[in-house]
């Protein structure tokens, strides 16, 4: 290819992403801090599943194993991040507790959704990279995959005839891009599930399963590249990530109600909350209601 | 919602289970190799791939390069000016071309192939199951070694002696285009069938779509303009802060092998006298402008196993020919030269040395019994042996027509006499064909001799230095005619510096054994005599590859010309005794190193014709002299004078290769990027709306969640 497709290539897969760095995480120091550790907790799962790939010897050339437990991995660190950030509210509360506010300190209450989004996208980041830097990397060169996979000539192996095919980096692109957004919504969803978990709601375990349940099948449903089936692999890939990004705005409390009152087609009555954008607890006007709150639920425990 | 329906699905048991064969069943498609995406995309043709490199001069720069990340093209498969007549045309369509042509059309469309810009890279096939056809191809100029021939003032002079379509000569054309050599049947299948014709082979006359196949050439060299350019920017580097050096070229160095026979000893008084010698002379090089293919096997190899046949001849009798020789006072140098085809570097720097008294060794005090140098005027004959054996018998001699309308035209005709054979040319105009000869001649008008050649005009080889100077000689006929030019000129030999030719015969078998190893064999240790030849020698890997390029490692002997370092162990076997007293290989060493004389060397090898593995020490006056032109010993020599070869061999840059890959259609990179911008915008909106609307969207407040305390 050239250097423009990659870079074309690169944009289609991380503009999205960066858009919603952009919009939601950039404002607040802390949401940075905890889109790079969504980053690093996926990274960490990587490499667990690298030393597991590299000790089973004799299954190394098996990719289903890898993947298998690359993506158990993945959920168990997606548990662990929540786990950590759960342990990590404690003590910001008692930081921003008895009508302290520390800047840039805020408790991370009340929010629980949106730090799944960052989590999520950090997460998703390191994945979709991962996934396609190699892929753009060899296509930036002068050449397009698929004459390998064309020579049949006596005395020749060619190795592995998939992807013989020049839209592959496209489609590696696009499935990459998915990949990220997918996994907002799966954080989503999962730390929902975990956040239920504890307060002993009976369908606590939907989100969970739905969630690893989606990963495997957008997993391997990617075996169907080699075949060149291209439009199957990104299609199902799509499906799950409409599924998924359903199920978060149920989770966050979506409601056909609040669609049409989002689009100002319905009474808002009821609906929103205080005019705080939901999204920016730094906002420094509404810090006595909030602090109010907190001595509330403070006194209350 | 959601949540409801999947709950109750999921509650029940035997659901559960069809939960598990569901994954399965997704899972089923496939055990796959994880690969490299790279290797989907390039496929690497490095297995037999041989390149065309640079060559500078004192002028001008010569062979062939790729720019530093290598030069990319689509293959475009030539096999006649219709092709190249379709990429002149198409040019706008495809941009820039990588040529793949057989090699028996080379020649034919050399000069277009290097004028054309959009053909930014050749690879030439030679499937060696075929014969390159009656074209042949010559990679020397139709007048070899013209600048320092001895005719070079006379413009006069048509010279063509070798039969080519490029005038110029092939190898001397600036290409600025990478050139490789391919002769790996199953790369030439995926370069003709594999990428031309399942890619671009235009059908019914029309250029095929996308996408095509394409290949990058890269060959980079870092010598450029010519060769006192390249040298003195590799001098302004040198020492500049500790070990940096810039490496750019080096000079083309290798050695001469010479003997006397017998030698001289100035202690002993024996020493030589006015026209007393006799020169036996053959060229051991060849070249290429491809590396590694040097086989030179009917341009220089067929006069050197001619020389080796009348030295083993002389040497069975070596006592009896030394007491004969001395009687008369005569002496027989044989001198096998080395760089002979580029521009006769080592007969250039053998007179060179014995104008300046250094021939074959300096004076030495330190030295007991030492040699006598030899100058030109000691000179009495010089016999040289051209190319043996393609015509089918007939061979001729060549004089210069001034020495033979001059006072030595007798001394011509009683050695030719003794030979047997007819002159080519025998009136005053006669031309030497390109021979070391000529450079005698350049030194002193008045050395009588003459070339053996098998060619009266124009030479019968018509793959004079090139890649294709391999099995082209038909062996028995070949063999049958060395034998006969062996005879005669070991019989002119002994009768000029013996006075005697009785009780001397050639060994045709030696012959035959010489000529299997050398010429049909496809290696040079694949045959018993040079397999015991190059037991001592190091660095087997290489000396068994058939190079008779003079090459640039000259200075070091591990790494020196393969075919130096065979002759020298060849004639050594002949010409040499054993020592009866030295039992080991550092005994023999030791023996050089003591220096009480320098008439001998001192070598340890087997027997060559004895099948045992004893060795011995031998002793012999074979030695080696410098084949290094002196263009590179004189102060200020002015190297664009032409009177010295000034050839230097351009460095190479590590990284050389061939790949294939298939190039996506052009408008491709534009809709990608269009996409992109596309899905920037896009995003964006999304997100900005996204953020706008979220307070109605979604909860914002989900801590008053299903009563829980905490959250």
């Amino acid at each position: 290819m050239t250097f423009a497709e990659a870079l074309g290539c690169t944009a289609i897969a991380f503009g999205p992403p960066l858009w919603v760095f952009v919009v939601f995480i950039a404002r607040d120091p802390l949401r940075i801090i905890l889109f790079v550790l969504g980053a690093f907790f996926w990274l960490v799962s990587l490499l667990l599943s690298s030393i597991l790939w590299y000790a089973v010897v004799p299954l190394r050339q098996t990719l289903v194993f890898g993947l298998f437990f690359s993506i158990a991995f993945q959920e168990l660190f997606r548990y662990l991040y929540f786990f950590v950030l759960k342990r990590a509210q404690r003590g910001l509360d008692k930081l921003s507790a008895s009508g302290m506010h520390i800047a840039g300190v805020h408790s991370l209450k009340n929010a629980r959704h949106m730090l799944a989004v960052v989590c999520g996208l950090g997460m998703g980041t390191m994945a979709g990279m991962f996934l396609l830097v190699n892929v753009i990397a060899d296509f930036s060169g002068e050449g397009t995959a698929g004459f390998p996979a064309s020579v049949y000539v006596a005395n020749v192996t060619v190795p592995f005839r998939g992807h013989g095919n020049y839209h592959f980096c496209l489609m590696s692109t696009l499935s990459a891009g998915i990949l990220i957004l997918t996994h907002i919504a799966w954080t989503v969803v999962f730390w929902d599930g975990c956040h239920k978990k504890g307060s002993a709601v009976p369908t606590w375990w939907v989100g969970l399963v739905i969630v690893i349940l989606s990963h495997y099948v957008s997993s391997a449903i990617s075996f169907y590249n080699e075949k060149k089936m291209y439009g199957l692999t990104l299609g199902v890939q799509l499906i799950i990530l409409l599924i998924n990004w359903m199920f978060a705005w149920y989770v966050m409390g979506g409601s056909v109600a609040r669609m049409k009152a989002a689009f100002g087609l319905g009474p808002a009555a009821g609906l929103s909350t205080p005019r705080t954008p939901i999204v920016d607890e730094t906002d420094e006007s509404p810090a006595p209601t909030h602090q109010r709150r907190f001595d509330a639920h403070h006194v209350e425990t | 919602m959601l949540s409801n329906a999947f709950a109750s699905v999921m509650m029940t048991h035997s659901n559960f289970r069809t939960y598990l064969i569901a994954i399965c069943v997704v899972f089923v498609p496939v055990l796959i190799d994880g690969q490299r995406v790279a290797d989907q995309i390039y496929m690497k043709l490095d297995s037999s791939t041989s390149q065309c490199f640079r060559l500078l001069n004192g002028t001008h720069q010569v062979g062939c390069q790729s720019k530093e990340n290598g030069n990319t093209g689509i293959i475009y498969l030539v096999e006649s000016s219709a092709e190249l007549d379709a990429i002149n045309q198409d040019s706008g369509n495809y941009g820039e071309y990588i040529v793949a042509i057989d090699a028996r059309h080379f020649d034919e469309f050399a000069s277009a192939l290097q004028r054309m810009p959009s053909i930014v890279g050749v690879l030439l096939m030679q499937r060696n199951s075929e014969p390159l056809g009656s074209s042949g191809i010559s990679e020397d100029a139709a007048c070899p070694n013209e600048r320092t021939s001895m005719y070079s003032e006379d413009a006069a002079h048509k010279c063509d002696w070798n039969p080519t379509q490029t005038a110029a000569g092939v190898r001397f054309l600036d290409w600025t285009k990478p050139i490789f050599l391919i002769d790996n049947a199953t790369e030439i299948d995926i370069i003709v069938k594999s990428c031309w014709e399942t890619f671009n082979k235009p059908i019914d006359g029309m250029a095929r779509a996308f996408p095509v196949c394409a290949a990058t050439l890269t060959q980079f060299m870092t010598a450029a303009k010519d060769a006192p350019t390249c040298l003195r920017r590799q001098e302004m580097f040198a020492g500049l802060s500790g070990d940096t050096t810039l490496h750019l070229c080096d000079p083309l160095i290798d050695e001469n092998i010479i003997a006397f026979l017998p030698p001289t000893n100035k202690t002993a008084k024996q020493m030589f006298e006015h026209e007393s010698v006799f020169v036996l002379t053959a060229r051991m090089d060849s070249f290429s402008m491809f590396s590694d293919r040097t086989p030179g096997e009917e341009s220089a190899i067929s006069g050197v196993i001619t020389l080796l046949a009348v030295a083993n001849a002389i040497g069975q009798k070596r006592e009896q020919f030394s007491s004969a020789a001395r009687q008369r006072k005569h002496y027989l140098l044989f001198a096998l030269l080395h760089g002979e085809s580029l521009d006769y570097i080592g007969s250039s720097r053998m007179l060179y040395d014995m104008n300046q008294t250094k021939f074959p060794v300096e004076a030495s005090s330190s030295v007991k019994d030492q040699v006598d140098q030899l100058t030109i005027d000691h000179i009495g004959f010089v016999l040289e042996l051209n190319q043996i054996g393609s015509s089918g018998g007939e061979h001729f001699a060549h004089v210069d027509g001034t020495v033979y309308s001059g006072i030595k035209r007798e001394k011509i005709d009683t050695v030719l006499k003794d030979t047997g054979f007819s002159l080519a040319d025998d009136s005053n105009t006669s031309r030497l064909p390109p021979a070391s000869y000529q450079q005698f001649l350049k030194h002193s008008h008045s050395i009588p001799g003459f070339v053996i050649g098998d060619f009266k005009t124009k030479f019968n080889n018509k793959y004079y230095n090139s890649f294709a100077d391999s099995d082209n000689l038909n062996a028995a006929a070949a063999i049958d005619a060395i034998t006969k030019v062996a005879e005669s000129s070991l019989k002119a030999v002994t009768n000029w510096v013996a006075n005697e030719s009785t009780g001397y015969t050639i060994d045709r078998d030696y012959i035959k054994d010489l000529y299997d190893c050398f010429i049909t064999k496809k290696f040079w240790d694949e045959c018993e005599i040079l397999k015991r030849a190059t037991t001592y020698l190091e660095n087997k890997a290489i000396v068994r590859q058939k190079t008779t390029y003079i090459g640039t490692q000259g200075s070091m002997e591990a790494r020196s010309s393969p075919i130096k370092r065979i002759v020298n162990v060849l004639m050594v076997g002949s010409l040499g005794e054993k020592l009866p007293n030295v039992d080991t290989k550092e005994q023999c060493g030791h023996l050089s190193g003591l220096k009480k004389n320098n008439m001998y060397s001192y070598f340890w090898q087997l027997d060559l014709l004895q099948s045992d593995n004893a060795s011995y020490c031998y002793q012999s006056t074979v030695m080696q002299t410098p084949a290094q032109s002196p263009a590179f010993l004189i102060e200020d020599y002015d190297m664009t004078s032409g009177k010295y070869s000034t050839w230097v061999e351009s460095v190479w840059a590590p990284s050389v290769g061939l790949k294939l890959f298939l190039r996506p259609p052009p408008r491709y990179s534009l809709w990608i990027f269009l996409t992109a911008m596309v899905v920037l915008l896009v995003s964006m909106a999304i997100c900005l709306l996204l953020h706008r609307i979220s307070p109605l969207l979604i909860d914002a407040h989900p801590g008053a969640d299903i009563g829980d305390p905490s959250l």
